[in-house]
C-alpha cells in the first residue's frame, strides 16, 4: 500500500498556485501574495501567504518599500521586489533576503504583540504553515 | 554514640573539589558494576555494585552529616570491609574516570573517626602505634630472625649476610611483619639474592614494616606515622633508595599514598620507593642474576597481577620480563596486567581473621576461575595477600596448584657462582 | 508571551547556563589549589590527553567493549544532542536575526533525522535504567526527570517543526523545555558535559602520572 505523500502535494499545489499568480498579468497588489522568491531555491519551509492588503493599513507603502540614501535616510523605493536589493546571500546589500523579510516582519509583529491588539504572527510555523 | 563534631570536622576536610566533582557528576550509569569482582562473583548482585557502594556510604555522610547514626555506620562497616577490597578496578570502567576507591578509603576514614572498623584491624593499628609494626614485634626479635635465617643459608650458599642499619646502603629493605613470624625464609631467600647479587644493602633495625594496616583500618594519623617510620629511617640510614619485598599494598602506601599522608610538597615521597619486582627484573637484565638454563620452570605457571603493583602501580610488565626468564609455558590470565581482578585477598581483608574467610573465598570465585582456565600448575603472587588468598583459593576450589613468590622461584633457577657455593659442596647440590 | 520566552527568560537561561557553570569552575578550581594537590602534583599532558581520548572514541575505553549497545546508544544520543540545537537551521537563523552571528545550518531533514534519534536513544538510556537491576538500583527519580527534561526540547521541537498538535502551546513548550535545560546543566548531573573533562584529566594523571599506569 502506498502513502499518500501530502507534503509533496502541498509543496508543488502551492507551487502551481504560486506560478498561477506571477503569470496573471495585474496582479502585482493581489490580496495576499504567496511569497516565494525563487533566489532562495527549494524553499526548506513550507512558503508563507503574505496578507498585503491586510498591511497596507497598518503602515506607509515607504516603511517596507523603502530605500536609503547615503545619510540613511529612507528615500522610499519603488514598489518591487525585496530581492531587488537583497541577496539570498549578503551581497552588495549586508542583509540577506530571509534575514531582510523576517527582520522586518518580525520587529513589527513583536510590536504588535507587545500592545496586545490585532497579534501578528511571531513563530516559524504561524507563518510558515504547513 | 556518634560524635558528630568530629564528623562534621572530618567532612568538610575531606570535602575537596574532587569529591565534590565525583558526588555530583555520578551519571548513576552502571558500568562500574562491570569492573568488580564482589559483583560478579555474586551474580551481579545490584548491591554489589562500586556506585551503589559510595552512594550508601560516603554518598550518604554528605548528605545526612550530622544525622547519621549508629544504624548507619553499621551498614557502612558491612559495605567498606565486607564488599570492597579498594582495589580500584572500577575508576577503569568509569566513563568519567571517578576514582571510586579513594572515596571508600576515605569513608573507611571517617568510619574509623567514629571508632567503627574490623577489630583485628585496630588491634594491628595499635601495634604499630607500639612497636612501630603491626604485629608488636620488638626489634631484638626481627634482629634474630635476621641471624637465624643467615645461619640457615649456610648449608647452601657462603657468605650470606644481613647488614642491619648499614649506613648509605643502596636500598633499605623493608618487609611485611608477617615474614618474621610465619615466612622468615623469605627473609633468607632476599639475603641470598642481594648476596649474590653483590648488592649494597640493609635492613632497618626500626622502620622496616613496609606495610600499612592503620591505612585499611582508616586511622590516617597512623597511617602516616606508619610512613613515616620508613621514610624517616631511610633518611637517617641515608640510603639511596626504599626497597619493598613482595607486597602490593606496601607499595601503594609508600610510594603512592604515603607522601600525601606525610604532607610531601610535590607528592613524591622523599627516597625513591621501588618494588621487589623492578629490583629483579633489573638483575636479571643486567646479568647480575642469571638462570641456569638447566632448572627452568617446565610445568604451565601463571601470574597473579597484585592489583597494588599492576593496576595501581604500572609494574605489569616488569613481572613479564622476570617470567621470561624462568620459566617456559607461561599463560596469562585474562584480564590481566592492569585488568586484572583482585585476588580477593586486598584492601586489609586477609589479616581480618576468621569471620572474613566465606567472604574471601566466595569473592575469590572470579580469580579461582581465571586460574583454572589458565590450566597452570604454577601461579606466582609478589604480594603477600594474594599469596595467602590464592593458597585458600587453590584448596577451597581444588585448583591444584602451587603458589610461588618471585623470591622462591628465582632460588630456584638461578646459577649459583662458585664463589657462593659452600666448600665441598660445590658438585654435590641438585 | 512569545517576546517574553524568547527575550529576558531566554537571556535569564543563557546567564544561569554560562554564568553558573563559571562559578562553578572557579569555586571548584580554587577549591582545587589548596586541596587537590594531587591534579597538579602530577599533572602529565601525555597521560591526562590519553585518558580523556580514550573516553572520547566509541570503543576505546575497556568498559565500553563490555556494553557495546548502550555505548553505541550512548554516543549517538551525546552527538545528536549536541549537534542538533547548535547547528539547526532554525535556532541560527535566530541567532543570526538577533546577534548577527550564526553557525554552520545543518538541513533541516538531517536535524529531524537526528532529533528522532535523540529521542529514540533517550528513552533507549531511560529503558536501560529501568530495566538493569545495578542501575535501576542507583538512579534516584531526578534521574528519570532529568532524561525526561533532556529529551523534551527534541520532541516538542520534532512536533513544532512537522506542526503536529497544537503548534503554538507546543512551541512554547519547546522554548521553555530547552531554557530549563539550559538553566539546569550548572546544578545537575549534566555539569558533566563541563566536568568530564576535568575528572578524565584528573584520572590520567593520578593514574598515569603518579602511578604510571592506565586509566582505560
Ligand atoms: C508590511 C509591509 C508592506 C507594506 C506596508 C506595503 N507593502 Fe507592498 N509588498 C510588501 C512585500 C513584502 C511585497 C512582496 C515583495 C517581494 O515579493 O519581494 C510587496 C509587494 C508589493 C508589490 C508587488 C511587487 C512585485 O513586483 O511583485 C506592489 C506593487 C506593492 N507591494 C505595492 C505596495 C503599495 C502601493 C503599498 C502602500 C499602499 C504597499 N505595497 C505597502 C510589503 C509591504
Ligand atoms: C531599493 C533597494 C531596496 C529594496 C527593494 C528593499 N530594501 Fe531593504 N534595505 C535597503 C538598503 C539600502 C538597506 C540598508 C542596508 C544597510 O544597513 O546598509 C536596507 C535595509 C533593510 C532592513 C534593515 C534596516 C531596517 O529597516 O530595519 C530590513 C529589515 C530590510 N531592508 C527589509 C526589506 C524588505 C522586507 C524589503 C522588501 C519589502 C526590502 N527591504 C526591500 C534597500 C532595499
Ligand atoms: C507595520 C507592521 C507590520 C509589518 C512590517 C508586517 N506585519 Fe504582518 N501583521 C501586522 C499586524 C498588526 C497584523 C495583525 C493584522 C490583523 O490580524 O488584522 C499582521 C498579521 C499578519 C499575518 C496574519 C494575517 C492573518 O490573517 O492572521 C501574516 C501572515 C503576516 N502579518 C505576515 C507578514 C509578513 C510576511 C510580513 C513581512 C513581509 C509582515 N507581516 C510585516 C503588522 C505588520
Ligand atoms: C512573519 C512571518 C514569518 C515568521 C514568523 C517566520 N518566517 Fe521564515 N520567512 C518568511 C517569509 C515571508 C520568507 C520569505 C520566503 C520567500 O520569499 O520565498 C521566509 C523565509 C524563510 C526561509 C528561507 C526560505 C526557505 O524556506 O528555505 C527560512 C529557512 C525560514 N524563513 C525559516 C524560518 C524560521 C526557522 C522561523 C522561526 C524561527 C521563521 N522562518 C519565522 C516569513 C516568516
Ligand atoms: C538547549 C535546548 C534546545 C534544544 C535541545 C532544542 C532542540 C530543538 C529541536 C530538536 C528542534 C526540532 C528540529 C527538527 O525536528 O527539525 C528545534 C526546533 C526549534 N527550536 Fe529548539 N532547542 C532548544 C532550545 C531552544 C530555544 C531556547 C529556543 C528559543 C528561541 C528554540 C527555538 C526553536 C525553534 C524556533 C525551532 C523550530 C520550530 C519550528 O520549526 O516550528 N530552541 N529545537
Amino acid at each position: 500500500m502506498r502513502r499518500i505523500n501530502y507534503t509533496f502535494i502541498i509543496k508543488w499545489g502551492l507551487l502551481i498556485l504560486t506560478l498561477f499568480f506571477w503569470i496573471t498579468p495585474g496582479m502585482s497588489q493581489e490580496d495576499r501574495i504567496i511569497m516565494n522568491h525563487e533566489e532562495l531555491g527549494i524553499h526548506s519551509r513550507p512558503l508563507v501567504i503574505f496578507p498585503h492588503n491586510d498591511h497596507e493599513g497598518l503602515t506607509e507603502c515607504i516603511r517596507c518599500h523603502h530605500d536609503y540614501d547615503e545619510y540613511m535616510t529612507n528615500i522610499g523605493g519603488d514598489e518591487g521586489k525585496c530581492s531587488d536589493c537583497h541577496q539570498a546571500t549578503p551581497g552588495s546589500n549586508p542583509i540577506n533576503l530571509t534575514k531582510a523579510i523576517h527582520i522586518q516582519c518580525k520587529s513589527c509583529h513583536m510590536k504588535s504583540a507587545k500592545t496586545n491588539v490585532n497579534k501578528g504572527p511571531v513563530m516559524c510555523g504561524q507563518c510558515h504553515i504547513r | 554514640m556518634v560524635d558528630t563534631v568530629e564528623l562534621n570536622k572530618l567532612l568538610d576536610e575531606y570535602d575537596s573539589a574532587r569529591i565534590k566533582t565525583w558526588l555530583n557528576i555520578c551519571s548513576r550509569c552502571g558500568l562500574c558494576a562491570e569492573g568488580c569482582f564482589y559483583f560478579l562473583s555474586h551474580n551481579r548482585d545490584p548491591k554489589l555494585s562500586p556506585a551503589y557502594k559510595v552512594k550508601k556510604t560516603l554518598g550518604e555522610m554528605y548528605r545526612k552529616r550530622v544525622k547519621a547514626d549508629d544504624r548507619f555506620f553499621k551498614e557502612c562497616y558491612e559495605i567498606l570491609w565486607f564488599q570492597c577490597t579498594l582495589c580500584k578496578r572500577c575508576s577503569l570502567y568509569c566513563p568519567f574516570g571517578i576514582d571510586i576507591a579513594s572515596m571508600m578509603s576515605i569513608a573507611r576514614n571517617i568510619c574509623m573517626s567514629q571508632g567503627v572498623s574490623p577489630e583485628r584491624l585496630i588491634e594491628f593499628t595499635e601495634n604499630s602505634r607500639k612497636s612501630g609494626n603491626h604485629m608488636g614485634l620488638p626489634s631484638e626479635e626481627l634482629i634474630e630472625v635476621c641471624e637465624w635465617m643467615v645461619e640457615e643459608t649456610e648449608d647452601e650458599y657462603r657468605g650470606v649476610t644481613i647488614p642491619i642499619d648499614k649506613q648509605g646502603a643502596k636500598y633499605m629493605y623493608t618487609i611485611n611483619p608477617r615474614e618474621v613470624v610465619f615466612y622468615p625464609q623469605d627473609i633468607g631467600n632476599a639475603a641470598v639474592i642481594f648476596s649474590i647479587a653483590e648488592e649494597n644493602w640493609t635492613i632497618p633495625s626500626f622502620g622496616w614494616d613496609c606495610t600499612n594496616l592503620p591505612m585499611f583500618a582508616g586511622d590516617r594519623a597512623m597511617a602516616a606515622k606508619s610512613v613515616d617510620n620508613v621514610y624517616k629511617k631511610a633518611q637517617e640510614l641515608d640510603a639511596e633508595k626504599i626497597l619493598i619485598t613482595e607486597c602490593g599494598h606496601a607499595y601503594r602506601s609508600l610510594a603512592f599514598e604515603g607522601p600525601y599522608m606525610t604532607g610531601q610538597s610535590d607528592g613524591k615521597p622523599p627516597v625513591d620507593v621501588i618494588h621487589y619486582v623492578q629490583l629483579i627484573d633489573e638483575y636479571l637484565k643486567e646479568g647480575r642474576l642469571k638462570i641456569d638454563p638447566e632448572k627452568i620452570i617446565k610445568e604451565p605457571i601463571t601470574y597473579q597481577d597484585p592489583c597494588n603493583v599492576s593496576r595501581n602501580g604500572g609494574l605489569w610488565e616488569e613481572a613479564r620480563n622476570i617470567i621470561n626468564y624462568l620459566a617456559e609455558d607461561f599463560r596469562d590470565m585474562t584480564p590481566n596486567r592492569d585488568h586484572n581482578h583482585c585476588c580477593g585477598g586486598g584492601g586489609g581483608i586477609m589479616p581480618m581473621g576468621p569471620d572474613f574467610k566465606p567472604g574471601r573465598m566466595k569473592a575469590g570465585r572470579i580469580k579461582a576461575e581465571q586460574i583454572r582456565e589458565t590450566g597452570a600448575k604454577i601461579v606466582i603472587a609478589p604480594c603477600h595477600n594474594c599469596f595467602d588468598q590464592i593458597q585458600d583459593l587453590g584448596e577451597k576450589y581444588e585448583l591444584d596448584i602451587k603458589v610461588f613468590s618471585f623470591k622462591e622461584l628465582l632460588l630456584e633457577t638461578m646459577i649459583i657462582p662458585e664463589k657462593f657455593k659452600p666448600d665441598g659442596k660445590a658438585n654435590e647440590k641438585d | 508571551m512569545y517576546d517574553l520566552i524568547t527575550g529576558p527568560l531566554l537571556w535569564f537561561s543563557f546567564i544561569v547556563c554560562i554564568g553558573g557553570v563559571i562559578i562553578r569552575l572557579v569555586y571548584l578550581f580554587s577549591l582545587s589549589r589548596v586541596k587537590d594537590r594531587v591534579l597538579y602534583n602530577h599533572a602529565d599532558a601525555g597521560w591526562g590527553l590519553r585518558s580523556l581520548f580514550h573516553w572520547l572514541i566509541p570503543f576505546a575505553g575497556s568498559a565500553m567493549r563490555m556494553q557495546p549497545v548502550f555505548t553505541f546508544m550512548g554516543f549517538v544520543f551525546h552527538l545528536s544532542l549536541l549537534s542538533v540545537p547548535l547547528f539547526l537551521s532554525a535556532h541560527n537563523i535566530l541567532w543570526d536575526e538577533n546577534f548577527g552571528i550564526s553557525l554552520w545550518s545543518m538541513p533541516d531533514r538531517l536535524a529531524d533525522i537526528l532529533s528522532a534519534v535523540t529521542i529514540i536513544s533517550g528513552l533507549f538510556l531511560f529503558l536501560r535504567r529501568l530495566s538493569r537491576p545495578e542501575v535501576r538500583i542507583l538512579s534516584e527519580v531526578r534521574d528519570y526527570i532529568l532524561i525526561i527534561i533532556t529529551i523534551l526540547p527534541f520532541i516538542t521541537g520534532f512536533l513544532a517543526y512537522r506542526q503536529w498538535g497544537p503548534y503554538e502551546t507546543i512551541f512554547i513548550m519547546h522554548v521553555l523545555s530547552g531554557e530549563m535545560l539550559l538553566i539546569l546543566i550548572p546544578f545537575s548531573k549534566l555539569s558533566h558535559m563541563i566536568l568530564f573533562f576535568f575528572t578524565r584529566l584528573f584520572i590520567g594523571f593520578e593514574m598515569g602520572g603518579r602511578r604510571g599506569a592506565r586509566s582505560w
